[in-house]
């Protein structure tokens, strides 16, 4: 087990640096969604390194990272905040921690669940899916959009598969056996 | 010379023109691409959100199956470039990965055989053919059109191959072209592709200042390197002038679809008539 919540982010890939931080807030200063969020990157560090579990991967603010990575290449101790992001987001994921919005929920589920059927990703099947899970008025909204994409021959009207999908989804099983970790 | 094409599943629908437009430079430039056979999608943004070892596993069984052939694996999207990049860095400096990754290979009948390079599309040509000799094959300079290069986040970051501040890859080949490249403060701000969907608002303030920005300084279009941004940045440009109050109509267009008219492919191969927002008053500058 972990001696405390830094301890548990310094055990994955791009967690270990977390202790070098000076709260310096170029990572902030930098971020383009900083200005959204409650808890800014320069603040969770802080609220990791004060143990804040619970605090931290509840807050929605981590599902603002735009995965822009601006941050990790300005850090000048060398930390990868945005995979600490992902990192976040993995364990509010699994521990089911993160305040409940529909939206993020269900967006990031039906694209999970398009790869281990399908193997590869069309936004057609992807919109449609995220819409019934969420509020289908929100076919409307996406409706005359659609129509323009279709009329561009930008959508894909037959959905797209692979050969070996079943591979695909033992690799995804497997993973997911082992904590994915 | 030949390479193993790692087209993203983007390029299959959205992206289409991306896709066309590729084809059409890379016979020109004498490059053969080979698709790498059955890949898979590389998780992007989201799968790394949600599992760490699933998001490494999805892109290791695309090198595993490059492995198999010869030639540099070649990708047209930032995203998917960023992914396979980063799952061989991880590999390559965390045992723990390595081995998660094999042993879950070995369960599933999967075997890495070697680490294929990985580079993206842009990359190929600059490094591979060089400005030199594209120069030398334009046959329609884009004279007179102004462009701003955007090159996006995951193709300067954070193992890309350019510059991650100031990139100047695309300003050069642009500039070989003949295009008037023109100073861009936001050619490698973040577009805001992955929150689009679940956070408009937040993504839709990001689309703003790159669009805005490209209009002020008097661009006629934008210049794209992923298809993850030339999509949010061409199709939402309705709803984000809606939301603004703007009345802004720029075409956002591949490097590709430029180059392929500079060396005087047909304005039809490359799909050029697929833009949400229509480049073709805009190219008409170049005849």
């Amino acid at each position: 087990m972990y001696k405390d919540f830094t301890d548990e982010i310094m055990s994955y890939p791009g967690g270990e640096k977390i202790m070098a931080c000076m709260q310096c807030g170029t990572c902030t200063g930098s971020c383009p969604t900083s200005h959204a969020m409650q808890y800014t990157p320069r603040r969770l560090i802080s609220l990791i390194r004060a143990n804040q579990r619970e605090t931290v991967l509840k807050s929605l603010d981590i599902w603002k990272c735009a995965s822009c990575y601006t941050c990790t290449a300005r850090c000048p101790r060398g930390i990868k905040f945005t995979d600490i992001m992902y990192i976040l987001k993995t364990l509010a994921w699994k521990d089911q921690l993160m305040e409940e919005n529909k939206d993020i929920t269900a967006f990031y589920s039906a694209f999970q669940d398009l790869i281990a059927k399908r193997g590869r990703m069309n936004e057609s099947e992807l919109v449609l899916k995220y819409s019934l899970k969420t509020n289908p008025a929100k076919l409307l909204e996406f409706g005359p959009l659609g129509m323009k994409m279709v009329l561009k021959g930008r959508a894909a009207i037959i959905p797209p598969s692979i050969r070996n999908q079943k591979q695909v989804q033992k690799i995804l099983e497997l993973a997911k056996e082992r904590g994915g970790e | 010379m030949i390479y193993q094409y790692y087209p993203g599943c983007s390029l299959h629908a959205s992206a289409r023109d991306y896709d066309e437009s590729v084809q059409g430079v890379v016979k020109s430039l004498a490059m053969e691409l080979k698709e790498v056979p059955d890949w898979n999608c590389c998780g992007a943004t989201i799968t790394p959100s949600l599992n760490q070892l699933q998001s490494q596993i999805l892109p290791a069984r695309n090198l595993a199956l490059a492995a198999e052939n010869r030639g540099d694996v070649v990708v047209p999207c930032n995203a998917c470039y960023m992914s396979l990049k980063k799952i061989q860095y991880n590999m390559a400096k965390y045992k723990v990965v390595r081995e998660k990754v094999t042993e879950i290979f070995g369960q599933a009948g999967l075997r890495l055989t070697g680490m294929p390079k990985v580079r993206h599309l842009l990359e190929v040509i600059l490094e591979d053919v060089g400005l030199e000799k594209i120069k030398q094959m334009v046959k329609k300079p884009l004279k007179d059109l102004k462009v701003v290069n955007y090159s996006g986040c995951q193709l300067v970051r954070p193992l890309g191959f350019d510059n991650p501040e100031d990139p100047q890859a695309l300003d050069n080949l642009m500039s070989a072209l003949g295009a008037e490249v023109l100073p861009f403060s936001q050619k490698t701000h973040c577009c805001g592709g992955s929150l689009i969907t679940t956070q408009p608002d937040l993504a839709f303030q990001m689309v703003d200042s790159i669009l805005e920005e490209s209009r002020a300084v008097g661009a006629d279009m934008v210049v794209v390197t992923c298809p993850m941004c030339q999509l949010n940045l061409d199709a939402y440009q309705d709803q984000v002038n809606r939301k603004f109050n703007r009345t802004l109509q720029v075409p956002i267009t591949y490097f590709t679809q430029l180059m392929g008219l500079a060396l005087g492919l047909n304005k039809n191969q490359l799909g050029l008539q697929r833009g949400i927002i229509s480049p073709f008053k805009a190219l008409e500058k170049i005849g």
